[in-house]
């Protein structure tokens, strides 16, 4: 499989959210400029600039001390490009030069406003169309001079562009890295609220193993985007769960419907005179119904995990060494029952664990070497053990044994399935069975369980 | 009730091995009636018990041995052809031993 990298949606979302917001705002920001451009609110007055710059380096003094401008070439374009190119020059002994159209609002202004810097001049948007000025003190080759000028002719590039980053720099880009900033903070707490639900979801979906039945991911807390997605995954769920129970009806129906016949036969065979072999036949056919009691035995195992309750496994062992015993004694053995404890409770069905150590007890007297005890004990916390004084299980075979259909001895009546069983029961019992060497070399199979309150 | 060449005649609560009267005192002879009455099964210790004693009596742990090991002498002694196995940790078992 190819290691695909899932793409992270806050990290995708914050991207473009930011994005979207600068392009936004740097579009809004350039109509801006260009509606107040065009209606010659805003950048018209910067030709004024431009007009001073070409002065300042056009005056000087004559020999009288009286302010002269020379044409020079900035000038000239100056006086080329602007339709009304207008300006007066005075400075603070009363010495004053001026070239074109001087607008009467502006004629005299300049002698009243000694003390002020620089100025725009101009209008309230709304007033009829008037002429704009522009005052400004600067140094030149006559000194400090005062000049006063009006607007036209082209802006220079420079100077547009020096505007326009100066509008980016000082408005545009402050706001988009504050928004940036905000939708950077805003944008992982919003996607992990939103999709805290999912987290559940995925919790429930973990639970989800081949025993439990009708598992479904919640969809309260899942936002309606991925509500399709969890829909469809609880769908297949109950598919998998509707295929599942159809596969399990069908199992028990087979092993159920395998063990008429054979006991037909048994009944038949058993009624027949067979001569010598008789004995060979009717162990075969033993066997097949073991077979199919076995079969039918763990798919009821699978069905019972709701009926469960808490039962004493002391008297568990007490009653199946009980019911066992005659056969431990007719093959030669003698069988012991021993607690630690006089009750131990766990939670569980009486019948699936009487079961298990039934299969227990038999595969002692089967492959116990008939002689010696069979040891039936309860320790604490909650384990039932089986020993034996037969030959033992090889630490190799230890794990293998519990696999289905897997066969230690060749021959014999077992079907393979006995200890598969016992391990299918304890694990529905949340417990757990493991295979040691008893204190004469013979097994000692434990099956370990979770000690319970005594409740019911 | 018969096993081997035992025989136990429950109205008039005698036994005998092979048409010989075996002497058993009232106890013993209790303890051979529970576990007649399950032959071939497992008799839990506590119903043996229950079945010799009256809640009256007091019990000692190890009476309800005693009598048995008594049981399985006079048995053996008779040639019954029956065994008395015992279970540790559950009860007793009467078989027939051929």
């Amino acid at each position: 499989m190819t290691d695909v990298q899932p793409h992270s949606l806050r990290w995708r979302l914050v991207r473009r959210l930011a994005g979207l917001q600068a392009a936004m705002l740097a579009v809004f920001a350039l109509l801006a400029v260009a509606a107040l451009w065009g209606g010659g609110f805003l950048i018209s007055l910067e030709s004024e600039d431009d007009t001073i710059d070409a002065l300042r380096n056009a005056i000087f003094r004559d020999a009288n001390g009286e302010i002269v401008v020379h044409d020079t070439p900035a000038l000239a374009r100056r006086r080329d490009e602007a339709g009304n190119f207008w300006f007066v020059i005075r400075d603070r002994q009363g010495h004053s030069v001026s070239q074109g159209r001087v607008p009467l609002e502006y004629a005299k202004i300049g002698d009243a406003l000694d003390g002020i810097g620089q100025a725009r001049l101009g209008w309230n948007i709304g007033d009829g169309p008037r002429p704009t000025a522009r005052l400004k003190w600067i140094d030149t080759a006559a000194g400090q001079v005062q000049i006063l000028t009006g607007p036209g002719g082209t802006v220079s590039w420079r100077r547009i562009g020096l505007a326009i980053s100066t509008l980016f720099l000082s408005v545009v880009l402050p706001v988009v890295a504050l928004m940036t900033l905000a939708t950077l903070i805003a944008t992982p707490i919003v996607v992990r609220r939103t999709l805290a639900g999912l987290g559940l979801a995925a919790a429930q979906a973990e639970k989800i193993d081949v025993d439990g039945r009708g598992a479904r991911l919640p969809l309260e807390a899942v936002p309606s985007e991925i509500v399709p997605l969890v829909s469809a995954v609880n769908d297949a769920l109950r598919r998998l769960d509707e295929g599942y129970e159809r596969h399990q009806r069908f199992l028990v129906d087979a092993a159920h419907e395998l063990r008429t016949p054979i006991a037909i036969l048994q009944t038949r065979l058993e009624s027949l005179s067979l001569g010598p072999d008789a004995g060979r036949v009717l162990e075969d056919v033993a066997r097949l119904s073991t077979l199919a009691d076995q079969l039918l035995d763990l798919q009821r195992v699978n069905q019972q995990v709701d009926r469960f309750s808490s039962v004493d496994i002391v008297a568990i062992g007490r009653k199946v060494a009980a019911d066992l015993a005659p056969l431990a004694i007719a093959a030669d053995y003698e069988i012991s029952f021993e607690s630690a404890l006089e009750q131990v409770y766990v939670r569980g069905d009486q019948g699936s664990l009487e079961r298990a150590l039934t299969n227990l007890i038999q595969n002692a007297i089967q492959y116990g070497g008939r002689k010696g005890v069979i040891a039936v004990r309860v320790d604490q916390p909650a384990t039932i053990s089986v020993t034996d004084d037969g030959p033992g299980i090889p630490s190799t075979d230890r794990e293998r044994v519990f696999e289905p259909f897997y066969r230690l001895h060749g021959r014999g009546r077992g079907a393979g399935l006995g200890l598969n069983l016992v391990q299918e029961i304890v694990r529905r019992h949340d417990g757990e069975v493991a295979i040691s060497e008893g204190p004469t070399g013979g097994a000692c199979v434990r099956m370990m369980f979770k000690p319970a309150q005594r409740t019911s | 009730m018969r096993l081997g060449r035992l025989s136990f005649d429950v109205g008039n609560r005698e036994a005998s091995v092979g048409g010989q009267p075996l002497d058993l005192p009232r106890r013993e002879l209790l303890v051979l009636e529970a576990l007649l009455r399950r032959m071939g099964r497992t008799v839990a210790r506590s119903s043996l018990e229950e079945a010799v004693y009256s809640i009256d009596d007091e019990i000692q742990s190890n009476a309800l041995d005693t009598h048995i090991s008594r049981l399985r002498r006079k048995l053996s002694e008779a040639q019954a052809d029956v065994e008395i196995h015992s279970i540790r940790g559950v009860g007793y078992l009467l078989k027939h031993s051929p």
